[in-house]
């Protein structure tokens, strides 16, 4: 509580220094408040998230591909009888599973 | 129409496509990766378990608790609310019945083991994995967790709780039963589907 006291004593000073000047602060206020400034950002971001989400899952696949095949061989040393789950190379559902 | 007007419209239509393909692709296949990332988590500690001695690979109980898991697994992406409701509308429907397999085999299996430690760990091993179709089949339903807020509501006024935890999993499971979805039903069709190859 007293943090957020503290906090908004700071910014309403920070605001205040700013009244009836003419300076970059309000170019940078005026940029932000640009919606489509805003809508173009939002968009680059979604985008950015999308595109590393897409290439993470590439990557998981792989490394699911390379470590299951080596799991399965050192267990069936133990044991034989090892059961499978079934899915795909890839951990994915087989297409008949579907 | 102005030509920004348009290019608004073009933006807007682009954005809700794309939150839509997030919604109802990503996000499920998300959700369906989480289930079998800790199922098969679990699965590999059962196997560690039994490795280090403490239970034999070819005991009825281990194999009963890996067949089960590896049948969620496979049809990871059956367990679902809806899915659940057809099933349970074909059994009430049709003259296919569910077989009681679960309960038959997993009582009389673990009364094999003498180690009381074992069984405990055992059991834990299957109310673990349960718990991951349960928060599975609850979390992918808006009609699920909405009853269970009432429920937990009505507990949280009665007073009948210890914990969060607790009265997540008491709501949980008494909704689940009013919807008749018994825990040993899921058993039983993860072993079904387990023994199809």
């Amino acid at each position: 509580m007293a943090g957020a006291c503290v906090c908004t004593w700071i910014l309403a000073d920070a605001v205040k220094s700013f009244a009836g000047k003419q300076s970059f602060a309000d170019l940078r206020f005026g940029i932000l408040a640009d919606i489509r400034f805003v809508y173009t950002v939002s968009m680059a971001v979604g985008a950015a998230g999308a595109g590393l989400y897409l290439r993470e899952r590439k990557l998981h696949r792989k490394t699911r591909e390379r470590l299951a095949t080596r799991i399965t061989t050192l267990e069936k040393g133990i044991d034989p009888a090892r059961t499978s789950s079934l899915l795909t190379s890839l951990g994915q559902t087989r297409q008949e599973d579907e | 129409m102005t030509p920004q007007q348009l290019s608004y419209i073009a933006q807007s239509i682009i954005a809700c496509i794309v939150l839509l393909w997030m919604l109802l692709s990503c996000l499920p296949a998300l959700r369906l990766d989480i289930f079998r990332q800790q199922m098969f988590a679990i699965r590999d500690e059962l196997f560690d378990y039994a490795a280090a001695g403490n239970v034999a690979f070819d005991h009825p109980a281990y194999t009963l608790l890996r067949k089960s898991m590896n049948g969620f697994i496979r049809y990871g992406h059956r367990l679902s609310f809806f899915q659940l409701m057809i099933t349970l509308c074909r059994w009430h429907f049709s003259d296919e019945k569910p077989v009681s397999r679960w309960q038959k085999q997993w009582e009389p299996a673990l009364a094999t083991i003498d180690n009381g430690d074992v069984k405990m760990k055992l059991g834990e091993f299957h109310t673990r994995s349960m718990g991951l179709v349960i928060g599975r089949i609850v979390s992918g339903s808006p009609v699920i967790l909405t009853a269970i807020a009432f429920v937990a509501l009505a507990a949280l006024c009665r007073g009948a709780w210890k914990s969060t935890a607790e009265l997540y999993y008491v709501a949980a499971e008494k909704t689940l039963r009013a919807f008749s979805i018994h825990p040993d039903a899921l058993e039983d069709e993860a072993l079904r589907s387990a023994s199809h190859s």
